[in-house]
């Protein structure tokens, strides 16, 4: 069930008509059987890896923290860590695994690998809730967390239907208590999560999905050959159908929550307006970037020892993020350019310390400055999105390599004036955003101008929504 | 006072596509009009017999239709309906429908190109409006293989006008925004780069032709198939295979000009359509063909 779609608007109608109307354990009874009918909707055969998991964790968390037994307390967190992370493993990674071992079995002169018999599919939604699982039961284990006394309200916490294909990754911290306690209806809380709503609306159907047309055009080679022109059409088409797409998810997530009375974790905060690789990882699917940070990063050994380990840490988490992403080595390059990026900026800053950062309270950098590393920024994030968007390294290599050819043909033109009539908007409401540093849209104005805003948004969607079922990108991973 | 307002927009946008859409827009207008006279084929008592042309823009584009009808006019009560974007499946349902609310044609004349045969796909919510009958929106999901939200987003545009509509609507508005932008339509066109042998289309367009076949014939009609004259001869034998199916299923095709057979200057930029001198030609040769087809299926039955 695609959040785009009417029959997601029926099933959120109904299941918030009947929340409302129930006590808060039935509330939670009725929110896990609509989260597994709602996961159930892609596959039904589904369900069982998603309850046989929530299980194994649920009993898994509550042993750990019933023994004061350290080797037995390591051994469970074990069992369970081998358990998500082997169905991540399989169900995620096994066909990657099995090519590229067949490809490099080709290369050794073996051919015919049946490696197509043995195709596995991908379970919707398994990077994110087996990130959510792991959370929780590394929390319990550090003691930062109580396990949940009830499997019903630990089972709804990974499944809870807004957060469960593509996040927001919640924290068991911020998530559970939420779920373990009687939620009260809010009329502003409400408002607030129809407005994302059909902000997300906007941001998926009006915005991603019409920079999509663009994107697939110039990716798939409709555009012709790449050059400059197409390089940069598609690549700045992608970068903001997938900021469209991935925020208008979040933004669809969180608001569906708000309506039954949660609070889901910020997830974007106007990536492309970041100066710094590391600020883009501060605004960019924060929910990810800080679970890496916390429970890989740190772990690791974060940046504590050492200059030459921390830049190894960097690396290493963002390969892994890349990874994370998809079973394909394009990911791996996106995400090596993000590790050495950052990288390269953490040694910057080393050998050129801000001196106004060193004072008490530094100067904002000039209005110059502060764009010109936009636009730097934003273009290293676009060269990256290319291994991202592309199906392969060869396939990127060569779209790359258009760069360095021009050619113009008054279609590009047109093609770029329709970009900026679908990109535009998106920036101007980041723009006002950062301005003005609200969770939610124009927070703190008039409610009436709020109403207003959020019926224009509706117009635009009614009007505007691009034609074809696109699905959301992060359904994939 | 946000949810009245969204559900005033909802209601507004369903209200414009039900009583403005059909009158602003010049392809809806004409679509709209060719279904009405589709639905009442065959219902008057005109002493000529009936043919109805169906097909999508190749029908529209490669075929003079005024030159079609003018020759047949003596004998045959000629009528056109065309949607654009619209393959094997639209035109089964859409034929079902147009039988079941009382359509009465002698002779139903299909235009589909080889690969438009086999592709298992219908023309999404326009097609769920406009040529789909409720009661097969079922059947269509388990002949598309779609899963549970496809369909419910067919019963969707089945229901509402505007769902159904609503891609030609953004398209109206962006085309006054953005009055060339046609221009850009060579780019969102998916050229599907597989090639077809006869073999491997034989199997499937001679099920979908009996099935056809048989809904046809089950109102008293006789079908008869139109290939069009492609520009591209790498799509490898596919249309024999249609023609094999055709001959396997008694079904008369035809194919009036064999693929690769007309000079590139003869269409349109893309090279899918042709252009109009090229449509002149191609209709030229279409008419004799067609005429005696018809007699002939006529007189067969």
């Amino acid at each position: 069930m695609f959040f785009d779609t009417p029959i997601y608007i029926v099933f959120l109608t109904l299941v918030v008509l009947t929340y409302w109307r129930l006590g808060w354990r039935p509330q939670n009874h009725l929110l896990l059987l609509a989260s597994y009918v709602f996961y159930g909707w892609w596959d039904p055969r589904f369900l069982g890896l998603i309850a046989a998991s929530t299980i194994v964790d649920f009993y898994c968390a509550r042993a750990i923290a019933r023994t004061d037994d350290g080797a037995r307390r390591k051994l469970l967190l074990t069992i369970s860590l081998v358990i998500n992370f082997g169905f991540l493993g399989a169900f995620k990674y096994f066909n990657f695994f099995m090519d590229s071992f067949a490809t490099a079995l080709e290369g050794l002169g073996f051919h015919h690998t049946p490696t197509a018999a043995l195709r596995i599919l991908l379970p919707p939604g398994i990077s994110f809730y087996t990130f959510q699982e792991v959370a929780y039961i590394v929390d319990v284990y550090k003691r930062r967390l109580k396990p949940a006394d009830s499997l019903v309200d630990y089972a709804l916490f990974i499944s809870l239907f807004p957060h469960l294909i593509a996040g927001p990754i919640q924290r068991p911290d911020h998530l559970l208590p939420q779920v373990q306690a009687p939620r009260r209806f809010d009329s502003e809380r409400f408002f607030n999560g129809l407005l994302l709503i059909l902000s997300g609306l906007f941001r998926k159907a009006v915005i991603a999905d019409n920079c999509a047309l663009l994107a697939d055009a110039a990716f798939s080679g409709r555009m012709g050959p790449p050059n400059l022109p197409v390089v940069l059409i598609g690549t700045y088409a992608f970068a903001w159908q997938i900021y469209g797409d991935f925020s208008g998810y979040s933004d669809i997530a969180r608001g569906s929550a708000q309506l039954l009375g949660f609070h889901f974790m910020v997830n974007f905060r106007q990536p492309y307006l970041a100066t710094s690789l590391q600020d883009f990882w501060r605004r960019w699917h924060i929910s990810l970037s800080t679970w890496l940070r916390d429970y890989l990063y740190i772990p690791l050994g974060g940046s504590r020892d050492g200059e030459r380990r921390t830049y190894r840490n960097l690396m290493l988490t963002m390969l892994l993020g890349g990874l994370w992403h998809g079973a394909n080595w394009t990911y791996v390059v996106w995400g090596g350019i993000h590790g050495a990026g950052l990288g390269l900026e953490r040694a910057a800053r080393r050998v050129w310390p801000s001196a106004a950062a060193d004072t008490a309270d530094p100067a904002p950098p000039s209005f110059v400055v502060t764009w010109a590393s936009r636009i730097v920024i934003f273009h290293l994030v676009c060269l990256a999105w290319i291994f991202f968007r592309a199906q392969s390294l060869g396939e990127a290599m060569t779209f790359l390599g258009g760069l360095r050819i021009w050619a113009w043909s008054a279609e590009y033109g047109l093609a770029l004036r329709f970009l900026a009539v679908f990109s535009v908007p998106l920036m101007l409401l980041d723009l006002i955003n950062e301005r003005r540093g609200d969770e939610y849209l124009l927070e703190t104005s008039w409610v009436p101008a709020r109403v207003a805003i959020g019926m224009a948004m509706m117009a635009f969607v009614t009007l505007f929504a691009a034609n074809q079922l696109n699905a959301f990108i992060y359904f994939r991973f | 006072m946000l949810l009245v307002g969204c559900v005033l927009v909802a209601c507004a946008a369903e209200g414009a596509a039900r009583f403005v859409v059909d009158r602003v827009s010049k392809i809806q207008r004409r679509t709209v009009n060719e279904y009405a006279l589709a639905q009442t084929i065959g219902t008057d008592t005109c002493g000529r017999k009936h043919v109805l042309l169906v097909g999508n823009s190749l029908l529209d584009e490669d075929v003079r239709f005024d030159r079609v009808r003018a020759a047949l006019a003596d004998d045959w009560d000629a009528r056109r309906f065309v949607i654009e974007q619209t393959f094997y499946y639209d035109w089964y349902y859409g034929l079902k429908r147009l039988f079941h609310e009382g359509a009465r044609p002698d002779v139903v004349v299909v235009m589909l190109s080889s690969r438009q045969w086999i592709r298992s796909d219908v023309r999404g919510d326009y097609s769920a409006h406009y040529l789909i009958d409720t009661a097969d929106l079922l059947d269509v999901a388990r002949d598309l293989n779609l899963n549970a939200t496809q369909t419910a987003n067919l019963i969707v545009a089945n229901t509402s006008r505007f769902w159904g509509a609503r891609a030609e609507i953004r398209n109206f508005l962006l085309g006054r925004m953005m009055p060339d932008l046609g221009a850009l339509m060579n780019f969102s066109s998916v050229v599907d780069p597989q090639t077809f042998s006869a073999a491997e289309v034989e199997p499937t367009a001679a099920e979908r032709i009996a099935r056809l076949n048989a809904l046809t014939d089950s109102y008293g009609a006789r079908l008869v198939l139109v290939m069009p004259v492609m520009l591209d001869t790498k799509n490898g034998t596919a249309w024999l295979g249609i023609l094999n199916a055709a001959a396997r299923k008694r079904v008369t095709a035809l194919m009036p000009a064999p693929s690769g057979s007309f000079a590139r200057d003869l269409y349109r930029d893309a090279g899918f359509h042709l252009n109009p001198t090229g449509a002149a030609a191609f209709t030229d040769i279409l008419i004799p063909e067609l005429q005696k087809a018809l007699s002939s299926v006529i007189g067969a039955n």
